[in-house]
Formats: structure tokens, sequence, C-alpha cells
């Protein structure tokens, strides 16, 4: 295993059993991310982009193959430690905010400084890292306000403070602009990637939007369970309208081809 | 039981039953006209059954205390009038020379000893002949000279003897209303009967010989054993003629009493008693016609009526508890089904329709509840009652189960009704909803209210609107607008007054004059102040001051009001209570309390989490804990509001009861003395020959040697104080210089002048014209164990709570007929066995009384009072003298009164079943609410047992918290109300901190119970998937 890569994925399977049908949402996916890249994960509604993230993120457990974070295998790890290693080195921004409704903007980034118990910060350390994350993101004045006082962009803001606040090696988000209007969705993006540049964090973001996805690094294209398309930005982009209507179905080698292309 | 608070039950029955009608046809009217709405409504039911299975417990909660209460009042009423009906019979009324006493209602200090009879109690036999004349067949059927005294009775052939057996010889019947028992007439002149009761005293048979002993021995034979009751007597009785207990007192031509029976049976007899009275008022002169059937089956209402206010007073608590969780049961109800309503809205519901669906859906439980609130009232009763009647008299009353098919009714009913309410008013605040709202689970900021003026000028809007309608032709509008719009925009204005503060300010300045100047009630008064607190600070906000100081000002003029000792102070002392002033108190008490916390739960949290962020990793556990209560205010309150109550009811009532059963102090209350030993009047045993065989007793180690004996002279006489018409019926302790040197009684209250208790003792000692009295014939206003006849004698110049006041002068006339002027120089406390004027024994011997016929006996510590009193006995059983053991009968009735309050507390502690309910309803919800918010927690860092950990948090900082409340305000008003009523007499406050620890532990530990169990549940929750819940 190449220690550049920060995310590898091999085979990685992931089926719900509803009781009456089984679903398979992930029929076996590779993928490998290198550290400080941007990667967009696109495809239609269904197609698995929210189960590879939850997975890959160790929200959620899978039925088969190999996901190694930096070189650790979260599925030997239990789930106290894969909880603490979520917290020490994960940050997550999800579409509809998900900040705790009852904590005001400060409280809710600090939040995951109090709980990394590696590095042992105190509470007003973690309240002053708290506000610069939030300085950082432009809501230094919004600090004490609870979430309903905010806009939806700022409260993704505060999700992103959140999220970035004790430097995690990887940022998931999904759906981040989804709620968003284009303006603000541009902003959003703007802040993500200009964070992702300057602390050379990686970033792994499932969106609809192709906007979005050509401002990333590469775009990763999903088709029922798989990856079908892989490859920087641009390239992806060219190959994304054949996927879409009727391109034939994808297959792992095909897909590692298109790696890196 | 025929009135609760004052109210006919017959006609609370009617009322009621006339709402449950109404509710009934307007649910049939909606099933029917409204299908829909109906059917969405009731199909709920079976497909939640959980949730149904908790709802019907918590609404069944209130019809149960309502049936209970009801219930243990029917029993204990139904069984006194048992015992009114086997022992009377069908005597309804008693005529004689003084006052029959009532037995039955609380007793704190066991029997009151009786002086000596004398001759006080014959009168002219011809008084017999002039009643028999009126047994006429329409008002009055029977009547019977009779005359009784009581004596020491022997059986020489058990060797048994009933120290006070009653000697009943009864005369001619005139009439046919009661019949002499068989075998009288045909008696010998050594022959008696005895009835069942000396016959089990006795173990006397047939034939047995017996000894009457006055002064000497005389001897009869049982010719036959008849059963109790009516003419016989209930307790132990020796009955022969008239004319021989007439030779054997030496009271020749001279009767008792003259016992009469109205037309009717033992039951229906009781209805002519004032045609009765009004017919023998002509014929008895200065003699009391006692009518005594009517006033004992009052005495058992009463009582019955006063056991069951009490415990629906403090029952009172659990109901609104109850009430609170069914308000809490349907906005949780609500919420979870906030986008179905606003689905059902969208597709054409009607606001009204939703109204009707909930109204269905709510009354269903309702029918079920109230069925198994009703039933499982009616066992609860009666278990309460059994444990009432064993505790109340110590066995002697046979608790008969009964539950009247209109208390029945009645607690069914009013269940229904109160829950009807409850939820209607509910089902109103859901249909509120706002469609968009509803259906994206948003929380739209509430409107601002209109202004004042606009809701003023609106009505007279409509109305011109209505008018302008008229004239246009529409009158369909006009007449809409005039009866629904016009009567809605009225309301509006008033809902906006008590919304801002002006109407609440007002009601509570009216009631508070209402209670001082018309009522004269406390209760009355206190609610209105508390009102003016609230509207104040309704206005102070609507005058742009923050809610958060508003509020807060009311809440802490609250709790100071009803804490402070102020609250009674000068004039307000003088108003009246009554027991649903406990009710009030703890209402406004709590609430004000509740107020200042939700007001200022920013800074306890700040506060809270502070102190918690310093051990390890519990800041983020704590901050998100607290912070979910603090943010959901509305109902956090109402679950405070429930816990707070029943904890401030229950620790209240344990710390009152331990402190006021302090009342009934046995040393003091006994004199010191162990052992009182009364002498039987036609056997007196003078002081010598007492002294003598108690030494000789102690000597042959019978008994052990006394460390105090001294005797006193126990005498009947009429006194009269200066506020008295008319003179009535007293007693005297004329006590030696023994008593002087050694009792321990407590004066509550000494008259000016004198330097302290012992300055009083010592100048009763050498002044035969002073005296101390007892502490029941002083004014006791405002002491609900208080109950003094009419015609007793009493000062009310002088108060039981006064410590130092005015000398008093008393007349007393003795034996002789003279009346002499008395001092009252002091007030003993509370000593039920020291009733009357304790006087030298020269002043005794003045009015004519000089046979010393009590004795008094201090024992080493650790003896065996009660062996040393039945030597005594044993040793005099010829001369029938009787024992009392006062310092183990105090025992005994203060471990009664506790335990009367042990069961009440038991009967409050059901409530804190609702308020434990109300946190798992809580906790179950916010579970299903948080999901998401859970996955978040989860993903950002949140172990299992983090988040577990904040659920429980959550349960112990709501309850914690509730505690606090509840305990604090508890103690402030005991303390209060110790201050105000007790503590001039000399009791320390006590509360019972193991009892009140123990129910601290026992809620916490309940409380974390039901917020582990869905708490475990969020172990469980798989993060991706919460993450998507919504």
């Amino acid at each position: 295993m190449s220690s550049e890569l920060i995310i590898n994925a091999q085979e990685v399977k992931k089926s719900y059993n509803t009781g009456k049908v089984v679903v398979e949402a992930l029929r076996g996916i590779d993928l490998t991310v290198k550290p400080g890249e941007m990667v967009a994960v696109m495809g239609p509604s269904g197609c698995g982009k929210t189960t590879m993230l939850n997975t890959l993120s160790g929200l959620d457990s899978i039925d088969g193959g190999l996901i190694e974070i930096d070189g650790r295998d979260l599925a030997q790890m239990n789930d106290t430690e894969r909880t603490a290693y979520r917290a020490a080195n994960m940050g997550f921004v999800f579409q509809f905010y998900n900040l705790l409704p009852v904590l005001s903007a400060v409280e809710n980034v600090e939040m995951p400084l109090l709980l990394d118990s590696s590095r042992r910060i105190k509470a007003k350390e973690a309240r002053q890292m708290a506000l610069e994350a939030l300085e950082a993101v432009g809501l230094g004045d919004q600090a004490s306000q609870l979430p309903a006082e905010l806009s939806g962009g700022q409260r993704q803001r505060v999700t992103i403070a959140r999220a970035l606040v004790n430097k995690p090696a990887i940022v998931w988000a999904d759906e981040p602009t989804g709620d968003l209007d284009s303006k603000t969705s541009q902003e959003i993006m703007d802040l993500m990637r200009r964070l992702n540049r300057e602390n050379g964090q990686t970033f792994v973001i499932v969106t609809h939007s192709e906007e979005i996805g050509e401002q990333c690094d590469r775009v990763v294209w999903m088709k029922d369970g798989l990856v079908v398309t892989d490859g920087v930005a641009e390239a992806a982009a060219k190959a994304i309208p054949a996927v879409r209507t009727n391109g034939p179905k994808p297959q792992p080698q095909m897909q590692r081809e298109l790696a890196y292309a | 039981m025929n009135t609760l608070f004052g109210i006919p039950t017959d006609t609370l029955m009617f009322i009621l039953l006339g709402l449950l009608a109404l509710i009934l046809l307007g649910v049939g009217f909606t099933a029917v006209r409204y299908p829909l709405p109906f059917r969405l409504g009731v199909r709920n039911i079976p497909r939640r059954k959980s949730q149904t299975a908790l709802i019907i417990a918590g609404l069944a909660l209130s019809t149960l205390i309502i049936t209970s209460a009801l219930g243990v009042g029917d029993t204990v009423d139904y069984s006194v009038k048992v015992e009114v009906y086997d022992r009377l019979g069908a005597i309804d009324q008693e005529i004689s020379r003084t006052a029959v006493t009532v037995p039955g209602g609380f007793s704190f200090g066991g029997d009151q000893p009786q002086a000596d009879s004398g001759d006080a109690f014959w009168f002219d036999a011809a008084v017999a002949n002039d009643v028999a004349a009126l047994v006429d067949g329409q008002t009055l059927d029977a009547a019977v000279p009779v005359a009784v005294q009581s004596l020491p009775v022997f059986s020489g052939d058990t060797n048994l003897a009933a120290a006070a057996a009653e000697i009943r010889g009864l005369g001619a019947v005139a009439g046919d209303g009661l019949s002499l028992p068989a075998g009288l007439t045909a008696l010998a002149d050594d022959e008696v009967l005895i009835n069942e009761a000396l016959a089990l005293n006795l173990a006397a048979v047939v034939g047995h010989e017996l000894s009457l002993v006055k002064g000497r021995p005389t001897a009869v034979t049982v010719a036959g054993i008849i059963p109790d009751g009516e003419l016989v007597g209930s307790g132990p009785a020796v009955i022969w003629s008239l004319a021989r207990a007439q030779a054997f007192f030496e009271q020749e031509g001279a009767i008792t009493a003259v016992l009469v029976s109205n037309v009717g049976d033992a039951e229906t007899g009781v209805r002519l008693t004032d045609n009765a009275a009004t017919l023998l008022a002509g014929v008895t002169g200065d003699l009391i016609v006692n009518q005594v059937k009517a006033d004992q089956l009052q005495a058992a209402a009463d009582g019955a009526e006063q056991i069951t206010t009490l415990f629906i007073v403090f029952g009172s608590f659990s109901i609104f508890s109850g009430i609170l969780l069914i308000f809490l049961i349907f906005s949780v109800l609500a919420a979870e089904r906030k986008s179905e309503l606003g689905m059902s809205r969208a597709v054409g519901l009607q606001r009204a329709d939703l109204i009707r669906q909930f109204i269905s859906e709510g009354l269903a439980y309702n029918f079920l509840a109230a069925l198994m609130g009703a039933t499982l009232g009616l066992l609860a009763a009666l278990a309460l009652a059994q444990g009432i009647g064993v505790l109340l008299s110590e066995g002697s009353l046979q608790i008969v189960p009964r539950v009247s098919l209109r208390s029945a009714v009645i607690g069914y009913s009013l269940g229904l009704v109160i829950t009807f309410i409850t939820v209607s008013i509910s089902a109103v605040q859901i249909s509120q909803v706002n469609i968009i709202a509803a259906i994206r689970d948003l929380n739209l900021p509430s409107l601002p209210r209109e202004s004042q003026w606009v809701l003023f000028l609106r009505p007279f809007l409509v109305w011109r609107a209505a008018v302008a309608k008229a004239g246009k032709g529409n009158v369909g509008e006009a007449i809409r607008l005039f009866l629904l719009a016009g009567p809605k925009a009225i309301l509006n204005f008033w809902s906006g007054l008590a919304a801002r503060g002006p109407l609440l300010l007002v009601l509570g300045y009216a009631l508070a004059w209402i209670g001082v100047n018309l009522a004269g009630q406390n209760g009355v008064y206190a609610m209105g102040v508390s009102l003016f607190f609230i509207g104040a600070g309704q206005l102070l906000h609507w005058f742009k001051l923050p809610a958060r100081f508003a509020y807060s000002l009311s809440g802490l003029a609250l709790v100071l009001y009803w804490t402070l000792p102020l609250r009674r102070a000068g004039a307000l002392a003088e108003l009246g209570t009554n027991p649903g002033d406990f009710f009030i108190s703890g209402i406004f008490l709590v609430g004000g309390a509740i107020m200042l916390f939700l007001y200022n739960a920013d800074s306890l949290l700040n506060l809270f989490a502070g102190a918690m962020g310093r051990i390890g990793r519990l800041l983020p556990v704590a901050r998100v804990a607290i912070a979910y209560p603090v943010m959901n205010k509305g109902r956090t309150a109402t679950t405070l509001a429930m816990f707070s109550l029943i904890i401030f009811t229950l620790v209240g009532t344990t710390t009152i009861t331990n402190t006021f059963s302090n009342f009934l102090d046995p040393e003091t209350g006994s004199g010191g003395y162990d052992v009182l030993v009364q002498t039987n009047p036609f056997n007196p045993v003078a002081y010598a020959e007492m002294e003598t065989a108690v030494a000789d007793l102690a000597a042959a180690g019978h008994l052990p040697q006394p460390e105090a004996f001294a005797a006193a002279i126990f005498a009947p006489v009429q006194a009269q104080s200066p506020t008295m018409s008319r003179a009535a019926n007293y007693l005297v302790n004329g006590v030696d210089d023994a008593f002087f040197a050694t009792q321990r009684l407590q004066l509550a209250g000494i008259a000016q002048g004198y330097a302290d208790e012992a300055a009083v003792w010592q100048a009763i000692q050498s002044d035969p014209t002073l005296v101390v009295i007892d502490n029941f014939s002083v004014d006791r206003a405002g002491d609900p164990t208080a109950s003094v006849s009419e015609d007793a004698f009493m000062i009310s110049s002088i108060s039981a709570a006064q410590t130092t006041f005015d000398p008093v002068t008393i007349a007393i006339t003795g034996a002789d007929g003279v009346e002499r002027p008395f001092t009252v120089i002091g007030v003993v406390g509370s000593a039920p066995s020291f009733y009357g004027a304790i006087m030298n024994e020269t002043a005794a011997a003045s009015l004519g009384h000089s046979q010393f016929n009590r004795y008094f006996l201090r024992l080493p510590a650790g003896s065996d009072a009660r062996a040393a009193a039945q030597a005594i006995e044993a040793e005099f059983s010829r001369a029938g003298l009787q024992t009392s053991l006062l310092k183990e009968q105090l025992e005994a009735s203060r471990a009664s009164v506790r335990s009367i309050f042990f069961l009440i507390q038991g009967f409050i502690g059901l409530g804190l079943l609702i308020g434990i309910a109300a946190l798992g309803v809580v906790t179950i919800r916010a579970v299903v609410e948080r999901r998401q918010q859970i996955g978040v927690l989860r993903a950002i860092g949140f172990s299992r047992e983090m988040v577990q950990n904040v659920f429980l948090f959550e349960g112990i900082f709501v309850s914690g918290l509730a505690i606090v409340i509840g305990y604090g305000l508890a103690m402030s008003f005991s303390y209060n109300l110790y201050l105000e009523v007790a503590a001039d007499q000399g009791l320390a406050f006590l509360p019972p901190w193991p009892a009140l620890i123990a129910i601290g532990v026992a809620i916490v530990t309940a409380s974390l119970f039901t917020a582990w169990l869905p708490a475990r549940a969020t172990a469980s929750v798989v993060i991706a998937e919460a993450l998507r819940y919504e």
C-alpha cells in the first residue's frame, strides 16, 4: 500500500436488507485518494454516493472489501477506536448543516476539540480556536448566535468551521451546497477550495452540482453502486454525458483504466 | 357521604352526568356528521399500542385519585354509621342532665378520664311519664326510663374483673318501638342479665356468680346473656330492672336518662329527629335532649368528608400533575404527527377537523382510562380505608367496605370531564399548526401580537361592517359578523389584556380585596396577591422591560411571598384558612420557582456546564444534555412542574407531620408521669391506703420503686369566663404538694407579671385563688384539630398561640352551688390527661371536693409501666380502680397521627408515578426527535456511551432540578408554617432527614431508570441511517 494514499478503498461492498428486498448500494467500488486532493463524487440519485462516503469515513460498516485511511484499516478498529479516530482525523459537512440546534455557533464549532481525547485541549483554548475557525469562515461576529438565527449559507459556514477546527486530515462533505442558492453555493465552494489549498487537507465532496465538480481536482462518477469514471475534473467532465446517457455497464477494470487518465 | 367541599354530592353527580351527556352527544354528533376526522382520530389507538397504554395510564391516574378519595370517605362514613346503628338500635334521642359526647374523629390524647359522677346525673323519674305521654305513634314510638352508673364487677368463678361495667336499670317501655330484653321481668332478686361484652370480659356463663362492688360487694347470679346494643348498651353491662337499680344506688324515684325512639326502624327513625326534639323540649325543662343518633351520624358524615377532603387536597397535586401529563402527552403526539397534520391541512382538512380528530382520539382514551382509573380507585379506597380504620380507632372500628354508586359515578365522570377539557384545550392548540411549517418541520417565529388599541377597536369595526352589510341587504353575512366575528373580537381584546397583564393585575387585586373584606379567607387573598404579581410581570414586559427581568421579578415575588413569614403578618393572621390553601400555595410557589428558573436558565446552564467541564470529558456531554431542556422551555417547565409539585407535597407533608407530631410530646404531655391511677367514685381509695399499697408492691418487687408519687382531686364543676353567657361543665384538678414538686408539664402561655413557669407553679401552690387551665379551653382559631362544642368552657380572650397574656378571672361553682372567683395565670401545653383547671388542694376543698381520686406515678427509666399498672389494678381489683399509661397513650396517639400521614404520603406518592412517566415520555420523544442529531454527535466524535450519557444526564438534570425546587420550597414553606403555628409552643423544627434522603434517592433512582431505558436505545442507532433521518 502506497503511503502516499490517504484513502485506499478496494472492492468495497455494502447492501441494505429492508426485510423484503436486499438493496446493493455498493457493488465493489475501488477508490484511492492522495493527501490534499479535493475529490468530487457525482452520480444520479440512489447511485451510492452517500453510502460510499459513509463507509469510507467509518460512519457505516461494510460487507466486503478493504478501506484504509492513512494506512489504517477502519474495519479492524472497534467502535470506540473508530469514533476517537474520526474525532481526531475527520471533519464532516452535511447538506442540511446538521448543527446542534441548542448550541450556539461557537459551541458547535468547539465540540470536536472538546472531544479530541488525544490532544486534551482545555475549554478556554478550545473556545479560542473555535472563534478563530469562525473568523476564518467569515462569521467571527456571529459566534453567539444559535443556528436558527443564521441563514442557510451562514449555517453551512459554521458546519465547515466545525469540520475544520481540529485540522482533520480529511473532510467529508455530503451535498454541502445542496440546500443553498447558486451564489451562496459558490461562496461555500470558494471557501472550501481556499481552506483546502491553505491547509492541504483532503476533501471528498458528494455533489449533484457539475459546477462544484468542475472546481475539484478529480471527479468520481458513480452509477448503480459502482464507480464508472474517475479522473481529473476536466477529463471526467467530458466522459460524464456518455455515462449519464447510455454508456456501457462499467467494469472495475475500466474504472482503473480511467483513473488518473 | 353527602357533601364534598360543602357541595351536596347528589348535586355534584347530576351536574357531572349532565356534562358527561353533553360530551357524549357532542362526540356522537361528530362521529355521524364528520366521520372522516372521527375515523382519523380513532384509528391511531390500535396502531400505537405502547403509546396508547402510556396515555391511558396517565389519564387513569386522575380518576384513580378522585375515586379512591371518594371511596375512602364512603367506607369510613358507612362503617361508622353501621357501628352507630348497631350500638343505638332504634334509640334516637337520650334525655339526660348532661350533654352526651359524640365519639369519632381524630383523637390526639386518648380517652378523657371522667370525673366523679356523684348525684349529678340523677333526675326525677316523673319526667319519663311526661315523655311517655308523648308517645303517639306519629313522631315517637317508644320511651324507656333508665338508670345507668359504672361500677367494678368481679367474677368469683373466673377470677376476672371488669373495672367499669355499666349497671343498667331498665324501666317499663312506653310504646312499641323498643322492647325490653327477654327474661328481664322474670329475674329473681339475686339474678341479673349481662350483655355479651361483659360475658366476654369476664368469661362468664349463665349461672356464674358476679360481685357488683359499691363500697362492699353485692353478689348476683347470671341468669342470661343477651346481645349488645340498643337498651343493653355496647360496652360491658349488667342489666336489671329500674327499680332494683334505684334501690341499689339509693336513688328512689330518680333516673339518669330517658331513651326515646322515633317512629321508623333503626335507620329511618332519625329523619323525625327535629320534630321529636321540638316535641320533647316541651316536657324536659332544663334537661338536655341529646339527639344521639342524628349527632353521631352527622359526626360520621363530617369525619368522612374531612378524610375525603384531606385525600382530595393532597391528591389534587397529583390530579394537577396528571392534567399536565395529558398536555405533555398530547403536545408530544402533535410534535410526532406534525407533518401528518400539515399534510392533512394541505389536502383539505379544516382546523376544526383537526380539533375533532384529536378530541375523538382523546375521548376514546378517556373512556378506557376513566374506567380503569375508577376500578383501581375503588380497590385503592378499600385498602386505604382499611388502613385508616385500624389506625384511627386502633382496631375498634370494623371497616365495612362500601363505595356508593354515586361516588363511583362522580369519580368516573369527574375524571372523564377533567381529561376531556384538558384534551380539548390541547386539541385547539394543536390545530393552530402552520401548514408549511408542519410539513417542512420548521420553527417559524410567532407573529407579533396586535396592539391593544387595535384589539379594542376591532369589535366596533366588526359591528360597523355588520351594519354596513345589513344596509346592503346581505343579512346573512351581517348576522355572521354580529354573532361570530363580534364576540371573537371581544374575546381577543380580553385575551390580549390577559396576556399583557392588566386583567390579572385587576383580578388579583379584586381577589385580594374580596379575601380580606368579604370572604375573610386567606386562600382567596393569597391567590389574589399571586395573580397580581404575575400580572405585574406581564405589564412590565408590555412596557418594554425584557421578558427575562419582568418574569424573573414575578417569579421571585411569588417565591418570596409564599416562603416568607410576612404572608400572614398583622391583620392577615385573622383570616380563615382551609385545606385547599395548601394546594394554592403549592401551585403558585412551584410556578414562581419555575418561572425564575426558565427565564434565567442560560446563566444556570453556564454555571452547571462550567462545573461539569472540570471533570474530564464531561463538558461536551453536560453542555449538550443541559442545552436541550433549556431550549425546550415549555416541555421542561411542564415536566419540572409535575415533578416539583409532587416532591414539594411529599417533602412538605413529611416535614410538617414530623414537626407537628411532636405537638404531643409524651414527656411534657404526661406531666412526666408514667401511670395514672383513677379510683371508682363508689369505691374511693384514700391517699394513705394508696401510698402504702404502692410502697408494699414496690417492696415485694411487683413494681419498681416510683421516682415520684403525686395525687389530685379530680372533680366536676361549673365554670364561666367573662365572655361566656352562662356557666358550662368543666373539671378541676386539685393537686397536692408532691405534684407541684414533681410535675413536668409545660406551660404554653403565662400571665403577665410572672417571670417564668416556675413562678406560676409556685404561685398556684401557695395561693388557692390561682389556676392554670388546659389549652383546649382557649382560643385555637386556625388550628384544624380544634373542635370545641359551643357549650364548652372557653376563655376566648387568650389565644393558644400567645406566650404571655393578661390574667383572666373566671367563676367556678363547686358542689355547694357557690360561685367563687379564680384567676387564670397559665395555660398548659398539650396534655390531654390534664383537661380542666389545675389548682392546689385547698382550692379544690373550697369547692367541696376533698377526696383524692387520681394518683400519678413516675417510674425509673426503662421500667415496665404496663406491668406496674397491672400490679396496682390487681391489688385494688375489687375497688374497680382503673389505670392509664400516660406516656404510652401519647406515644400511641403520635404514632397513629404519623401513620395516617404516612398513608397520605403513600397516596401522594402515586403522583410521583406521573412525574416519572412524564420524564419517560419526554426522554422517549427526545430519542426519536433527535435521531438525526444523535447521528451528528456520533459522526463528530461522541462515543455510544457519551450519547447515552447525554440522555441520562438530561434526566438527572431535570429530576435533580425538580428535587432542588421541590425540596427547597417545601423546606422554606414548612419552616414558615412552623414559625407561624408551632414555634411559639416550644416545638422544634424537625425535618426527618433519613426519610427525606430516602425519598430523594428513590426519586433519582426511578428517574435514572426511566431515562436509561430510552437512552439505551441510542446505542443501536446506525450513524449513517440517523444522518438520513428526518
